[in-house]
């Protein structure tokens, strides 16, 4: 032991050393991490892929109703299509209504982007809720990028993406942002209600509504639909389906807001064995000089 | 120790982690049994001391790749080095008390997978509360993280037993052999 060359004597002290200072350095020092993380997930998806496919065969992946027979759930999700497709459209008209008005005063209107769908299969999950995706900048994601479930179901957002692979942050994760949503009061949802929805790590998410903000007629009930309107996010994901309110508890402390738990049509987002990532069909600094 | 067989068996056992978190998760979040613990404490256990470091080094480096931390813009970024050094210290403290193990006994693995896995996750917690000392942009919450990996490092107790067969039956490939005498099983 004691003709070991110096390098292998020290090897462990300063691994650790390395390893203390790694830890503890900012965290614009650490983007070569990505490069290692990367590779580690393709080194690891071999492996990890067939064994989430055969517990997705074992265990199936909960849906939102298993006694509807297959023709009453290609039906329900052509409703969830066209409903989302309504309300997106309906929110789109308001949107270009104040466009329109701020034309009239001078201002630009930005181009209304078409949205290209990819399915991708789930690989696997990481430490700390997030899902593995095979797919990455050579399809033109980037961190941001919406990532949806039976076509109208927001999961999250695409948080890290390079070359091959990206990581998706749900939702429902805890370490996930607040969002903005809107209670849909009615069938028609001409009737709404705004809340921000907070993530609380067992797959649903808490917001509170303002009784002022509700009409006296229109009462926040369990079973109504919460859908995404957020400024945050982009104008092709508004109105994507969050989930329904599950329960309405009571908020002791400020007894005119109704603190509501809202839960995903999908009982567990980080279980699906699919998501649909969706783009802009036109690069957006391409289509900056047009109309 | 057999490095090409322990390649080989952590690769399966951090695809075994990767795919079964949302399926052993609690249903709370983030609270769900470690694969990669009972492989660290199995090695500490077997390996001699120099093997059994590097081994609990390696294994903590791709656990931290594996492991993003979300970042407060909605992105997420990797840290390496809280858990190399967590499952490092874990396994100085399986070194230090092995001598008075009973080394093939599953509970063996059992009870120093839990503890082993509370040392590292303490050490984690420990690292990424330091830096949230400073402007630290993650998301991150001590309180309810020490929560949450005490209930993991519980949970990580009853994948060391299933995991301590295999493991057990595997011993000769790894090239371990005790040379202690043990009441629970034979020398194969």
């Amino acid at each position: 032991m004691q003709h070991q060359p110096l390098i292998v004597r020290w090897s462990m002290p300063i691994t650790i050393a390395a390893l203390f200072i790694f830890s503890l350095s900012p965290i614009g020092w650490t983007t070569w991490t990505n490069w290692f993380a990367a590779q580690t997930r393709v080194i690891i998806s071999p492996i990890a892929h067939p064994i989430t496919i055969t517990i997705n065969m074992i265990i199936p992946p909960a849906i939102s109703d298993p006694d509807a027979s297959e023709g009453e759930r290609t039906i329900r999700a052509e409703l969830d299509r066209v409903r989302t497709q309504l309300l997106q459209t309906r929110n789109e008209n308001d949107r270009l209504s104040g466009l329109i008005d701020q034309f009239s005063r001078g201002a630009d209107i930005m181009p209304n982007l078409d949205v290209r769908q990819i399915p991708r299969p789930r690989i696997s999950s990481l430490v700390g809720d997030f899902l593995f995706i095979r797919t990455g900048q050579i399809e033109g994601l980037t961190q941001g990028t919406v990532v949806v479930v039976d076509a109208v179901q927001l999961l999250g957002k695409v948080s890290r993406v390079d070359g091959k692979t990206s990581t998706v942050l749900p939702i429902t994760a805890k370490s996930a942002q607040q969002i903005q949503a809107t209670v849909l009061l009615n069938e028609s949802g001409s009737e709404q209600a705004i809340c921000l929805l907070t993530p609380l790590g067992d797959g649903t998410l808490r917001g509170e509504i303002a009784r002022s903000a509700v009409d006296e007629a229109w009462q926040v009930e369990i079973g109504q639909e919460v859908r995404l309107l957020d400024s945050q996010w982009p104008q092709h994901a508004q109105m994507l389906m969050i989930g329904t309110i599950e329960r309405i508890e009571r908020n002791d402390i400020q007894p005119l807001r109704q603190r509501i738990i809202v839960r995903p049509t999908v009982a567990d987002l980080r279980m699906v064995p699919e998501v649909i990532l969706r783009l802009p069909a036109i690069d957006p600094s391409q289509s900056g000089g047009n109309p | 120790m057999n490095w090409f067989v322990f390649a080989f068996v952590a690769w399966i056992i951090f695809g075994l982690e990767l795919a079964l978190i949302p399926i052993f998760d609690a249903g709370s979040g983030g609270v769900h049994p470690s694969m990669v613990i009972p492989l660290m404490a199995f090695c500490a256990l077997y390996a001699s001391r120099k093997q059994a470091l590097w081994a609990a080094i390696i294994l903590g480096i791709f656990m931290d790749l594996v492991s993003p931390m979300a970042h407060l813009d909605g992105g997420s970024v990797v840290i390496v080095g809280p858990y190399a050094l967590g499952y490092l210290l874990a396994c100085h403290f399986i070194l230090a008390i092995r001598g008075s193990l009973i080394r093939r006994n599953p509970l063996t693995l059992v009870i120093i997978s839990i503890a082993s896995s509370f040392i590292a996750q303490v050490v984690v917690i420990a690292i990424f509360t330091a830096r949230d000392l400073g402007s630290n942009p993650l998301v991150w919450d001590a309180g309810d993280q020490l929560v949450q990996r005490s209930f993991s490092s519980l949970y990580t107790g009853l994948s060391a037993l299933v995991l301590s067969i295999l493991f057990f039956a595997l011993a000769p490939a790894f090239g371990f052999h005790s040379s202690v005498p043990t009441r629970f099983a034979r020398h194969i």
